[in-house]
């Protein structure tokens, strides 16, 4: 691999990174009492989850305890600290990948990448579930038969709430990161020398 | 088949038609096609904001009204001399230190002017001040919560009419008497007004950045009735212009008494020059008890403190900083226009509207030619003063303000009308009427340099026959005009609270962008707050009992409380948990002799509830805040001896 | 045919109507183009505006109605008028000798007419600067008053 494919691959490995910096996916719920402008918000980052506005995590739990769910609590959930990790690990071996410059290498880190942001996906889906259905059997409003499982992606009712469940900025590094390894792993391609 | 004959027929009917149907049309424009085009203009879409705040003064109701302009809508009563059961305002242990006076608690004020500060001239959507006439207060209000957040008493007066206003960068606010008492005060015949009573005009420093009032001076002047103020702006910054009348000083049927001379005065004080002459140490500490009552915004609560000094400064000690200025007849208003030239006189009884010019006036100081003196006060010449007069302008001027674009509008009262006449021929130019005999009129920005004009609200008096009958006491009026043309049009008419007296406007924009929308729990540092549900608790001192509750959608904590005896003073100390934007929630308990409470998230406040009988007593949520608001309630069990242990559910 | 006769019947009426309606739509045109005229300006012509357009007053004074009318008087108008000396409003000792019997009922029942119309009542207006209020009298009280004051400017009673 040329240079420049090295640069491009250790780039892509980087831009992981920005999952640091920026949330990966948020969740908004929108209301006639939270109309436009107004509407609650949770921002889920690689080690942490927040309100999209200040107080707008206490303000959504307290709003779920009527029915029942559970109150997301940040320190509860393990994944936010073993998913920097897995992060930081692809980092460091998407850069190696970029030093000894072998294409299959590539191949391989994509691989991981992709199944890495499945797993994450479906441990994602299965959260929502968790938190969805196993509501506390003593909550003030229950509607027979109704759960409140977020939608993984798209837009969904949930009674006057209308959630909304969608990738965010930090989402865009990890597709950036695939992309340049892509680039890097298409341009560094042998081509056959006609003369 | 068409002959000629039907066809000349046809064109005689057509063209009689035609004209007939126009000159109806030219007559029923002046309603239809105009009362259109008012709709459209004052109409605010559902869901779409005001262009501008107007905050107006509640007269007798002792309170400020916010409107939206244009559409007249009522968007809240912030209580401030008067209290307000609603908002426990007055009755809470925090909000009762603000009414206090020397004389003790006083419930109930007569709010007459609203003055916003102002930065250049301009104003700035810091803080609205208001005076209290009655039991002479200042009391200032912060407009990022619309509350009432300092009262200060002005001592030695007795009417505070010509109050507050500010200077252009509200260094100062002016406080006027409107009615001369002895001073300081003592028992003597009510025959002695012209040797004995005198006039005091209180000068207040305000705080840049905090706000907070403190008098600096107090000018000891004749025995006049001090009515409106106006200060100088740009090249007449260092002065301040007020209205007085009764300078034939009567005691009694004022009506005709204070009414013979033909002139009364503007009395033109330069406060740059008395400050100095202040801060140089120049007149007398005189010991006089006044409150200056403070809300902390941390604490969630006030204090009172009763200050016992102030520096007095007679005409002696302020040669050459006050000056009167003939006026015709018996002036109420008195106002300075964008430039700071020209001084608008409003003469009630007066033929005319006098308009003094302020570098006429320096030059009548200069010559030293004065018509006479009065207490040592010089009395200039009327003439010489004189930039012109708007000769026959209706009857009853009173209040003047401006639209930047070379205009005064003028209120009449006793003709009904507003009058709008140029500032540079002095010259009338077109005439509305009001409904009826219009007071105070206001144009947003209207007392300022520059001026934000398109509308002028008149405030009137007489209501009579314009809405809904209510009986004989009816809701005052105001109407909107329409100033962006050469004609004033009357868009809207719509009723206000109390007896608007006069209203300050801005755009919206200068207020919106800094409204809060909660306070912060973590800010909170009442020293009676629960900041978390684990600490809530129920705390016996003698016959007092500390009730440490919290309140969150939907269930107070706690809401089971046994323990408390007849007789005991029990405190209910509730913090409004929720950090969410429009979720007060209310408390209130059986037989409470005082009110409720109205608490905003993230704040304390404490009702004092003393139990008459024994029994168990329920409490509740008044503010509609949930689905399970009707669930939000507790008891509160009293026994009629025992140990008194209190006890509570713990969660 | 009969055309012409038409046609030139046709021509006045156009003449006519365009003219009327061009007078008649400027007259409202026109008032808003003029400046705006002032309160004061009024028509010349002295005529009796307000309800009462003829009163009967007898040659002499009748002792009974005008015992009645003093003390409606005296309820009602002494706040501000004395027989004498200007107070609010002007002196009324001598009032009937200045102003005929239906301006005096007028004044007294139909005050907001008087004071929009009169040019007397304006010019009083003018100095007083007090609109007179409606005080609610009948009309059997406005005849007692008016006649108690016929009485006093005759008698000083």
């Amino acid at each position: 691999m040329k240079p420049l494919h090295r640069i491009l691959m250790a780039l892509g490995a980087v831009a992981l990174l920005g999952l640091f910096f920026f949330p990966m996916w948020s969740i908004t719920l929108e209301a006639p009492q939270y109309p436009k402008g107004s509407e609650l918000g949770i921002d889920i980052h690689i080690n942490n989850v927040e309100g999209s506005r200040p107080n707008d995590l206490d303000n959504i739990n307290n709003l779920n305890h009527y029915i029942g769910m559970k109150r997301i609590e940040p320190d509860s959930i393990p994944e936010l600290k073993y998913m920097p990790v897995i992060v930081l690990v692809l980092v460091g071996l998407g850069l190696l990948v970029a030093a000894f410059g072998k294409r299959w290498m590539i191949i391989v880190w994509l691989g991981l990448l992709t199944g890495a942001g499945v797993l994450g996906m479906y441990d994602f889906w299965l959260w929502e579930y968790d938190y969805g259905h196993n509501l506390d059997p003593h909550a003030i409003i229950k509607i027979e038969g109704m759960s409140y499982q977020p939608p993984l992606l798209g837009t969904e009712q949930l009674l006057n709430f209308t959630a909304s469940s969608y990738p965010a900025v930090g989402f865009a590094f990890i597709a950036l990161g695939g992309l340049l390894a892509v680039i890097a792993w298409w341009l560094s391609r042998q081509r056959t020398t006609t003369h | 088949m068409i002959t000629s004959r039907s066809f000349l027929r046809g064109c005689l009917t057509l063209i009689a038609a035609l004209s007939l149907a126009s000159c109806n049309k030219d007559d029923g424009s002046s309603g239809g096609a105009l009362s259109g085009d008012a709709a459209s203009r004052v109409y605010v879409a559902p869901g779409q904001k005001d262009e501008f705040y107007s905050f107006v003064s509640g007269g007798f109701s002792g309170q400020v009204a916010v409107y939206g302009i244009p559409s007249g809508r009522l968007f809240r009563v912030i209580p401030v001399f008067s209290v307000d059961p609603e908002k426990g305002w007055g009755f809470t242990e925090e909000t009762k230190p603000m009414l206090n006076t020397s004389h003790g608690f006083v419930p109930w004020d007569d709010s007459h002017h609203p003055d916003m500060s102002q930065t250049g001239g301009v104003a700035d959507g810091k803080w609205v001040f208001i005076n209290g006439n009655n039991t002479p207060r200042i009391a200032r209000i912060d407009l990022t919560d619309f509350r009432t957040k300092e009262i200060l008493e002005i001592p030695n007066s007795a009417g505070n009419h010509s109050s507050p206003f500010s200077t252009e960068n509200s260094e100062y606010v002016v406080s006027g008497t409107r009615f001369s008492v002895p001073i300081p005060q003592e028992d003597i015949s009510i025959t002695q007004y012209s040797e004995k009573f005198r006039g005091a005009l209180t000068f207040v420093k305000v705080d840049k950045t905090s706000g907070q009032m403190d008098i600096d001076f107090q000018l000891l002047v004749p025995g006049f009735d001090y009515d409106l103020a106006r200060a100088g702006k740009g090249p007449s910054h260092d002065w301040m212009f007020m209205s007085c009348y009764n300078t034939e000083q009567a005691n009694t049927m004022k009506e005709i008494n204070a009414s013979q001379n033909d002139k009364d005065f503007i009395i033109a004080i330069n406060w740059k020059k008395c400050a100095e002459l202040a801060a140089q140490g120049k007149g007398t500490i005189m010991n006089v008890d006044y409150a200056h009552n403070v809300y902390n915004d941390a604490t969630h609560s006030a204090t009172s403190t009763i200050k016992k000094q102030i520096r007095i400064l007679t005409t002696a000690d302020i040669k050459g900083a006050l000056y009167y200025m003939p006026t015709p007849k018996s002036p109420h208003g008195c106002d300075v226009d964008p430039s700071g030239e020209l001084i608008v006189g409003g003469g009630k009884l007066a033929t005319v509207i006098p308009v003094m010019s302020f570098s006429k006036m320096l030059k009548a100081i200069e010559s030293g030619k004065f018509d006479k003196e009065i207490d040592g006060i010089p009395v200039l010449n009327y003439k010489d003063c004189l930039a012109g007069e708007v000769v026959r302008p209706g009857l009853g001027p009173l209040h003047t303000e401006f639209d930047g674009k070379g205009y005064a509008y003028t209120s009449m009262f006793v003709s009904s009308e507003i009058v709008k006449w140029s500032l540079k021929d002095f010259k009338v130019v077109d005439r509305v009427p009001t409904y009826y005999s219009i007071g105070h009129l206001n144009i947003p920005g209207g007392n300022s340099t520059k001026p934000w004009g398109k509308y002028v609200i008149a405030y009137n008096k007489i209501t009579k026959d314009r809405y809904l009958p209510t009986g004989p006491e009816l809701t005052q009026s105001a109407q909107l005009y329409d100033i962006s043309g050469e004609k004033m049009k009357l868009l809207l008419d719509f009723p206000t609270i109390g007896e608007p007296h006069y209203a300050v406007a801005c755009p919206a924009d200068l207020i919106m962008k800094n409204s809060r929308k909660m306070y912060q729990l973590k800010e909170n540092k009442h020293p009676h707050a629960t900041l978390k549900e684990a600490d809530t608790k129920v705390v016996r001192s003698g016959n007092d009992v500390h009730v440490y509750m919290t309140s969150i959608r939907s269930h107070f904590s706690p809401d089971n409380i046994e323990g408390v005896k007849v007789g005991d003073k029990v405190y209910w100390h509730v913090t409004n948990l929720e950090q969410d934007w429009d979720v007060p929630h209310g408390f209130a308990v059986i037989g409470a002799n005082n009110s409720e409470l109205l608490i905003m998230p993230g704040e304390t406040c404490t009702l004092l509830w003393e139990p008459k009988r024994a029994g168990v007593f329920p409490f509740y949520c008044t503010d509609f805040c949930s689905a399970l608001h009707q669930e939000m309630q507790g008891y509160v069990r009293v026994s009629n001896g025992g140990s008194g242990q209190v006890t509570w559910n713990k969660k | 045919m009969k055309t012409t006769i038409y046609s030139r019947l046709l021509g006045l009426a156009m003449l006519l109507v365009t003219t009327v309606g061009f007078v008649a739509c400027t007259q409202d045109g026109g008032d808003k183009k003029e400046e705006a005229p002032s309160f004061m300006e009024t028509q010349q012509e002295k005529k009796t505006y307000g309800k009462i357009q003829n009163v009967e007053v007898g040659s002499t004074i009748d002792a009974t109605m005008a015992k009645s009318g003093k003390e409606v008087f005296e309820m009602k108008c002494t706040a501000c008028h004395k027989y004498d000396e200007r107070y609010v409003g002007p002196a009324l000792g001598k009032v009937t000798e200045r102003r005929t019997p239906e301006y005096i009922m007028n004044m007294i029942l139909d005050t907001e007419t008087m004071i929009e119309n009169d040019d007397t009542v304006k010019c009083l207006l003018q100095e007083f600067m007090m609109k007179m209020p409606n005080q609610s009298v009948d009309e059997k009280d406005a005849r007692g008053v008016l006649e108690h004051l016929r009485e006093h400017a005759a008698t000083g009673k």
